[in-house]
């Protein structure tokens, strides 16, 4: 009895021993996601931006976003640094600036997918917002279901 | 989700560990007069060493890893105590990055043996280890990002301690006088590494992935028992 229980175990843990490959899309967790509410009662509050943007390390500029009426919007954060900086351009000439600082870790994830990297520790830096309330200090991959990051109350 | 595999996997060595005891009551019909052991029941009765044949087959076949591994264990009673002790290396060249790494792990635990009266000393049984391994690893990375830019870089952890628990059950049967063969499943979990600033690690010696919250492990042995006394 014990011999036939012993072999049973051994297939067992065999079949459940099998191991499986990551996929190789969107690995890095570089993205936030911010909300744009009233102030007065929570709600959200559309904003018509000109632009939202930022410049990456060699200096040239990323466009995320132009001409649009938004109150839910989601940026990219620069993995090859430890900081970035977004410049919302309003409808009215007026503009904001959002500074993201956070921790950037490499970690090797297989021959065929390379590298990724891993963002943790998100805290706000210099911001030109009157009010902002962070939600989570870990941005989310671009793969999973977004969640709110960030709120920003005007 | 990865909680609740750990949930199942717990869920059926215990089930497994729960039908041996109503299989073992199923079977008895006759009166058995149990004695207790006595000190002398806990006296060693041999040292069993032996080495992981997997480990040379998986160094053989996959050109990127190299190790090996020893174990020892020691009777007392129905109890074995158990030892590991290896080291692996890996050296994986992909599209577009380097990985190295290079340690060396021992395990120690204790297993509960089934077959306590088998006259060979062959043993099943069920057992529980603690896992600990330091290591070194370099990650050289090429990224060529539209958005963000281009950048090589290389990153190195420099010995990273890593330590986990495994959950272990395997079969030990003697071949040939003082001849063994064996194997041994590992479910591994709870896996905690050093503070490592600029790279998380990614292969941990003795345990695998650090991507998984729990890793199964398997080896194969050949060994050979010493007697210390006669039982």
């Amino acid at each position: 009895m014990i011999r036939k229980i012993a072999w049973f175990s051994f297939f067992m843990t065999m079949s459940v021993s099998c191991l499986d490959e990551p996929d190789c899309f969107a690995l890095n967790n570089n993205i936030v996601q911010i909300s744009f509410k009233n102030l007065s009662d929570g709600t959200a509050n559309a904003i018509q931006f000109q632009s939202i943007d930022t410049r990456n390390k060699e200096n040239t500029t990323v466009l995320v976003y132009t001409n649009q009426n938004l109150s839910v919007v989601s940026l990219p954060l620069d993995y090859l640094t430890n900081q970035t900086v977004y410049t919302f351009r309003h409808s009215d000439s007026l503009e904001d600036k959002l500074t993201f600082k956070y921790l950037s870790k490499a970690q090797f994830v297989s021959d065929s997918c390379g590298q990724r990297f891993v963002l943790s520790g998100l805290s706000i830096g210099e911001t030109t917002f009157d009010s902002v309330r962070l939600l989570s200090n870990i941005p989310f991959r671009a793969s999973t279901t977004a969640t709110t990051t960030l709120e920003i109350y005007r | 989700m990865p909680a609740m595999k750990l949930r199942i996997c717990l869920t059926l060595l215990i089930g497994f560990f729960s039908s041996i005891a109503f299989a073992q009551d199923k079977d008895s019909t006759k009166l058995k007069v149990k004695t207790k052991p006595t000190l002398k029941d806990f006296v060693p009765t041999g040292i069993r060493v032996g080495t992981d044949v997997i480990a040379f087959g998986k160094g053989y076949y996959k050109k990127s890893f190299s190790g090996w591994e020893t174990s020892a264990d020691i009777d007392l009673y129905r109890y074995l105590l158990a030892f590991d002790y290896g080291s692996w290396s890996n050296n994986i060249v992909g599209k577009t990055s380097v990985y190295e790494n290079e340690g060396s792990y021992y395990r120690i635990g204790i297993d509960v043996n089934f077959l306590k009266k088998d006259p060979d000393k062959n043993v099943f049984f069920l057992g529980i280890r603690k896992g600990r391994s330091v290591f070194s690893e370099t990650l050289v990375a090429q990224v060529n990002d539209k958005t963000w830019g281009d950048l090589v870089q290389r990153y190195d952890n420099n010995n990273v301690v890593g330590k986990w628990t495994e959950l272990t059950m395997g079969l030990k049967v003697k071949m040939w006088k003082v001849f063994w063969m064996g194997y041994t499943a590992r479910f591994k979990f709870r896996l905690k590494t050093s503070d490592t600033p600029a790279m998380m690690p990614h292969d941990v010696p003795g345990y695998g992935r650090t991507d998984k919250i729990s890793y199964w492990g398997f080896n194969y042995l050949v060994m050979v028992r010493l007697p210390v006394r006669k039982q």
